[in-house]
């Protein structure tokens, strides 16, 4: 298996844009860690995690997500997640990811969702 | 893609500059002009043979070798313009003709430019009845050629106990010290030896060679220092690293054994007999012929000496590989997978094309120095000649290439690995690389100390380049290639037509060469790559033995510990069959199955899933399990008893990791399943009654995630009212997850089908099919997650 991932980092507006392309696993979660622990520490606290290339995500790429949010949110940022793949998307329902993060179908839109003010 | 961009470049680049440069700055180029080949050169001596009365037979071995005179070349600048000196040439090809029957020995020495020099025979010549002893050839202009009428005679036909000697001489009317001298030696009339050579005394030159030496002594000795203290911690860490891991043993002798090919293919060519018996007769000549130097002694030492050379390389590649800090294991692996012989791997191939390429601008290195104002002389890429007629071995030989892989692959790693500081670091091997370097190319002369110092600068530069496009293999063979393309011009540049017809076929060779490592790069497979760089960080990973086998017993205890804390049998209850198993996916696990009992009698069947694998999850699992003994013994409902747990498990975990647990509690006597779902795989419930097979999948989060309120809010419990026959099971998603070697999931679909028909028996019975259907899916791979299944089934009453 070619545990192959990648972040693509962007802006929209004021909203960093973490791209995730690949295999997000035991493996790999440690790159994802480090993305989003350098942009908390560069003060960039809204991030939309753009998931239509995440073709796969196991529990140690869940608990990344977990890692950082509440310091996140605490500081008035979020993470919120856009256009995952139903085969991911199933995995986040059984978890009961839709609970904890705004998820929506485009990057767009999740951006949006930040407009209104704080996060969560 | 942009490294391809630059060895492409670069290879046009040195290309055009080797072109261009090397018949104007290139020593082989302006001053060898070998008129004739290998073959031309046997004949030529079997002529002279027949000329002074011997015909050598048809099977006689040849061996050929080709040498320079440099001592006669640094003498012409002692003696400029010296008439004598300019007409012995700068290379010299010995022919030895060898043959048994009436043993006899031929060799000759020829000029580039077909002189006879020297003939001798080893062996009294045979007497030869009744044939009139053969003309007498007029040796004077044999070996004399154009300058005959230059020479005086000095002696005719003086008697000695080696035979009857003549002689002529041509002394230089500039310089009284050199002198060429004609001699022929006769015994019973048959020639034993003929030549012509030159003598001079040089007074300047044993000066100026002392000089340099003074000059340069320091030099040399700094870098017989340096590179003795390289081989020393070379040896040093190998042979420690021997007991942490055979995998670096196993990778030098697979180095080793390329080597052999090497030395097969010398054998085969002939190249190796070539060697053998010149160093046959230069030991012969030194011993003064008191003792027949053995003939088997030589091969045995010649093959010794390549092992030695062999063992050497392996050593430099293993101690290498096991000093590399993990950062730079990736470099080795394109060079593991050549010598794992796997040859067909893109990027094996696409390493070496960059690297191949990059040997055009290597070689062009030397005479773009040469060309520029640094330096004044012309460069001597082949110090040794001896390969300009023995030609497949060179390549062969070049290919250990000592420098590039004892700096780049063993002196360098070891330095970033233990040395932080990056100026110590560099201090502690840049110079004495540099100093080894230019005093082993001796590209250009050692009195242009800057040109050299630049020359070896630049080399070094483009290796560094090589290195991190390629790796260690990268370094090997841009080293190759450079030498392969240096050869290529010099043959192209020789009068012989042998020779040019060898460049041509070499240019295509190398060629061939590049595109076929193109294509492999465009077109090979990709697997082998991960294989080769798994196999690296297993064999870094890997302990010594003791240390594995202390840890491989620990992870026993630890597992038959956990295999203890797990239910060792389903409750009995009537009306009701249960059963359970749970697979780790390493020793240990963690996965978790439970059965409670309530203070009102009811059972609860848990199936719980710590995210993650190995030590890790299996403590959470261990903390989860205490929890739940504990809770269920306070909770008042399903509900409660979640919310306590996530309590707990949101402090403990603090994020870090998670438990998924799926909850049924029975009442046996109602047949109703009060069922929770946190954030775990849905149950399965098969109804008798109308034969649906359904997934039941209340919201609910996972414990840990977050505080009570949230996890409360998205909570539901369900009650499912059993029927009699019905099946309920609960599983884990290594079971749904598991993967067979087409990367296929085994998947709730096919889950869902084996319960849907299942009429075979109790719980157990289903639960072992189950197993079974997934071990036979998977066909025996390695799990990759934990497994768990709870079967329960309500015994069918009528």
């Amino acid at each position: 298996m070619a545990n192959t991932f990648q972040i693509e980092r962007s802006d929209k507006g004021d909203v960093r844009v973490l791209a995730l392309d690949g295999y997000l696993d035991a493996h790999t979660a440690p790159v994802f860690e480090k993305a989003i622990q350098d942009e908390f520490e560069s003060g960039r606290l809204r991030m939309v995690v753009d998931c239509s290339r995440l073709s796969y995500i196991s529990s140690a790429g869940l608990g990344v997500f977990m890692s950082f949010i509440e310091e996140i949110r605490e500081a008035g940022g979020d993470i919120k997640l856009a256009a995952i793949v139903p085969k991911v998307y199933q995995v986040f329902e059984v978890l009961g990811f839709p609970a904890l993060f705004e998820i929506e179908d485009s990057v767009d839109a999740a951006a949006a969702k930040f407009g209104k003010g704080q996060g969560v | 893609m942009k490294n391809w961009l630059i060895a492409a470049a670069a290879a046009l680049t040195g290309g055009l500059l080797l072109l261009w440069l090397f018949p104007r700055y290139d020593g082989s180029s302006l001053n060898w002009k070998q008129q004739f080949g290998r073959q031309e050169a046997i004949r030529m001596t079997r002529e002279v043979a027949a000329l002074v009365g011997v015909a050598a037979p048809e099977k006689a071995h040849a061996a050929v070798r080709v040498r320079s005179d440099r001592d006669l070349r640094s003498a012409l600048k002692d003696f400029p313009g010296s008439e004598v000196l300019s007409t012995f040439p700068y290379l010299l090809t010995d022919v030895r003709l060898t043959w048994s029957g009436q043993p006899q020995e031929f060799q000759a020495t020829w000029a580039s430019d077909r002189r006879l020099l020297t003939m001798v025979w080893e062996h009294a010549p045979p007497e030869r009845t009744g044939a009139a002893s053969s003309q007498e050839p007029d040796w004077l202009p044999l070996f004399a050629g154009g300058t005959a009428s230059r020479y005086k005679p000095v002696a005719s036909a003086v008697a000695s106990p080696a035979g009857v000697r003549k002689a002529w001489e041509w002394r230089d009317s500039r310089y009284p010290d050199v002198s060429a001298n004609v001699e022929v030696l006769l015994k019973q009339g048959r020639v034993v030896s003929a030549g012509v050579g030159v003598n001079y005394q040089s007074a300047t030159l044993e000066k100026s060679r002392q000089a340099s030496l003074a000059r340069f002594g320091f030099a040399i000795g700094a870098m017989f220092v340096f590179c003795f203290v390289v081989i020393v911690l070379m040896l040093v860490v190998f042979f420690s690293q021997l007991a942490r891991s055979r995998e670096y043993l196993k990778f030098g002798l697979r180095a080793i054994l390329a080597v052999a090919l090497i030395l097969v293919l010398m054998t085969v060519s002939g190249n190796a007999w070539d060697e053998v018996i010149f160093a046959q007769q230069q030991a012969q000549q030194q011993q003064q012929g008191q003792q027949q130097v053995r003939g088997p002694m030589m091969w045995l030492s010649f093959y010794l000496g390549w092992a030695l050379l062999a063992a050497m390389f392996g050593i430099i590649l293993g101690s290498g590989l096991a000093v590399t800090p993990p950062q730079y294991v990736a470099r080795w692996s394109s060079l593991a997978l050549l010598l794992r012989g796997k040859l067909f791997v893109r990027k094996l191939g696409s390493d070496w094309a960059k690297a191949w390429l990059m040997g055009l601008p290597l070689a062009a290195i030397p005479l773009l120095v040469a060309a520029s104002p640094l330096s004044s002389s012309h460069v001597s890429l082949y110090t040794n000649p001896a390969k300009l007629l023995a030609v497949p071995t060179f390549l062969g030989a070049s290919a250990l290439a000592w420098g590039g892989v004892g700096f780049f692959g063993f002196l360098w790693p070891l330095s970033v690995a233990r040395i932080r500081n990056p100026w110590l670091r560099f201090l502690a091997v840049v110079p004495g690389t540099w100093i080894t370097w230019v005093t082993f190319r001796e590209i250009l002369p050692s009195s242009e100390v800057w040109a050299s110092l630049a020359d070896a600068a630049l080399a070094i530069a483009l290796y560094w380049v090589v290195f991190r496009m390629s790796g260690v293999l990268g370094v090997i063979a841009v080293e190759v290639s450079s030498i392969y393309a240096a050869w290529t011009f010099a043959w192209a540049h020789q009068p012989a037509a042998a020779l040019q017809s060898q460049a041509w076929a070499a240019a295509g060779g190398w060629v061939l060469i590049a595109g076929g490592a193109i294509a492999i790069a465009a077109w090979g497979r990709q697997a082998g790559e991960l294989e080769a760089e798994r196999e690296f960080s297993e064999a870094r990973a890997r302990l010594s033995k003791s240390e594995r086998e202390k840890l491989n017993a620990e992870f026993g205890v630890a597992r038959r510990a956990q295999e203890g804390m797990l239910p060792s049998a389903a409750p009995q209850l009537a009306g009701y069959s249960i059963a359970a198993a749970c697979h780790p996916a390493r020793e240990v696990g963690g996965d978790l199955f439970e059965f409670l009992t309530f203070p009102d009698g009811r059972t609860g069947l848990i199936v719980a899933d710590v995210s993650g694998k190995g030590v890790p999850a299996a403590l959470f699992m261990t903390l989860t399990k205490g929890m739940l003994a504990s809770a269920s013994h306070h909770a008042r409902d399903l509900g409660s008893l979640a919310l306590m747990l996530n309590q707990h498990l949101h402090t403990v975990c603090r994020k870090r990791t998670f438990v998924t647990m799926a909850m049924g509690v029975l009442d046996p006597s109602s047949r109703t399943l009060e069922y929770l779902r946190a954030g775990h795989n849905p149950i399965l419930w098969r109804k008798a009654s109308n034969g649906e097979t359904n997934y039941v999948a209340p919201p609910g989060m996972a414990l840990g995630l977050t505080s009570n309120v949230l996890f409360e809010r998205n909570l539901r419990t369900e009650t499912l009212h059993l029927g009699s026959g019905d099946i309920v099971v609960f599983y884990s998603d290594g079971l749904t997850e598991a993967m067979n070697p087409k990367r296929e999931l085994f998947g709730e679909e096919r889950l869902r089908d084996i319960v849907a028909g299942w009429n075979g028996g109790d719980a157990d019975a289903l639960r072992r099919s189950i197993l079974e259907a997934v071990h036979r899916f998977t066909r025996g791979a390695e799990p990759s997650d934990d497994l768990t299944l709870l079967v329960m089934r309500v015994v069918e009453t009528n």
